[in-house]
């Protein structure tokens, strides 16, 4: 049992490489309609220096043969199940949230929800506790909460969202 | 008993991504690998569920991770890779973490590693289904275990609200990154196109 705990660990307990390094470091496409939560209003008040940001990849996974877009970058997961059964991947959009604490950034996703994000906490190590939730504005909630503790550079995903005979594959990393 | 193999070369075998002549040495090794062979017929049946799903279902992602999961429990050999797929409230994830990427990593291993003691998370996380949010604590290597490991991530909780999800791992190069896989319902036709 030790062991298996032990090993189980290290599988959860990944280098700190950033997970998909061929990735663009620059949107490589137009950015989705995003606002945020803590400046969309007229205020000119400078807003503070954000210590970490989350880069959003939005994806669309169809079966259209159409292969996977290169703009995505190097992405070895889409190549695994249960990604692998999509035969296509198209970037729709990749963004960045500057997140400071306490204050949430939204972005919406081309379904109509809104992925919301917020920085929770700043830990050692470059370590941060982040949450993310997507609804629907006057629609229901589709993922009321996801709270994270991420490394820098390192990614989760979060998918399943039906999109146009196909799904969504939000690809979230934590960032400068 | 076999030799060792490298289990992303047999994905990468699985996948069509090997050279000809690496193909050439895996299909001479698997005629007489039987554990090398189990694991790719493993990878083979999990692949075929989930594109007999998508094709009959066409946005089909809903059922994928079910598949996924019903692959692995059905090909996993008992207690190891019982399926905790789907919770339908807030589940405290650390422990459903581990079995299902125990679950994920343990389809390419061999029965002698996969048998037993995954069970324990896995039922652990599948009897969080209660509605009262409890919050979990992500587990993590003590640092005296392992002082230069720093978790790359850890999901602390999810509350998957109305919907069917699951969490599993997926494995890229070195590293693994979590999935967090929702049950939607289908898109309609005539899904509105947003401008990007």
């Amino acid at each position: 049992m030790t062991r298996l705990v032990t090993s189980l660990l290290i599988a959860l307990s990944a280098v700190a490489a950033p997970s998909f390094a061929g990735a663009a470091p620059e949107p490589a496409a137009p950015p989705a309609d995003s606002r945020g939560g803590a400046d969309s209003g007229a205020s000119p008040k400078p807003e503070p220096k954000a210590p970490v940001a989350v880069e959003v990849t939005v994806l669309h996974a169809t079966n259209s043969k159409r292969g996977i877009d290169k703009r995505i970058g190097d992405m070895p997961e889409l190549k695994k199940p249960p990604f692998s059964s999509y035969d296509s991947y198209e970037l729709l959009s990749r963004e960045r949230l500057p997140l400071v604490k306490g204050d949430a950034k939204d972005l919406r996703l081309p379904n109509g929800r809104v992925l919301q994000s917020k920085l929770l906490e700043i830990l050692p190590k470059d370590t941060f506790r982040i949450s993310a939730s997507i609804n629907k504005p006057g629609g229901k909630t589709f993922l009321p909460l996801l709270e994270v503790k991420a490394h820098l550079g390192q990614a989760f995903i979060v998918a399943g969202q039906s999109y146009k005979n196909g799904i969504l594959v939000l690809v979230i990393r934590v960032t400068r | 008993m076999s030799e060792e193999f490298d289990e992303q070369e047999l994905m990468s075998f699985y996948d069509g991504e090997l050279p000809d002549d690496r193909v050439a040495v895996w299909e001479e090794r698997l005629r007489s690998d039987e554990e090398a062979a189990n694991a790719l017929a493993r990878l083979r049946s999990i692949g075929d569920a989930v594109r007999q799903l998508s094709d009959e279902r066409g946005a089909g992602g809903a059922q994928i991770a079910d598949a996924v999961m019903a692959a692995i429990a059905r090909d996993g050999q008992g207690a190891a890779a019982r399926p905790a797929s789907t919770w339908r409230r807030l589940a405290p994830v650390a422990a459903a973490t581990l079995a299902l990427a125990a679950a994920v990593t343990l389809v390419l291993r061999g029965a002698g590693e996969r048998a037993g003691a995954v069970g324990t998370p896995a039922e652990s996380a599948v009897s969080a289904n209660g509605p009262a949010p409890a919050r979990s604590e992500a587990v993590e290597p003590s640092e005296a275990a392992e002082p230069e490991m720093v978790p790359a991530v850890a999901i602390e909780s999810v509350d998957f609200g109305a919907h069917d999800g699951t969490i599993f791992m997926v494995q890229s190069g070195d590293t693994d990154t979590p999935v967090v896989w929702l049950v939607d319902e289908p898109s309609r036709p005539h899904d509105r196109i947003e401008p990007l």
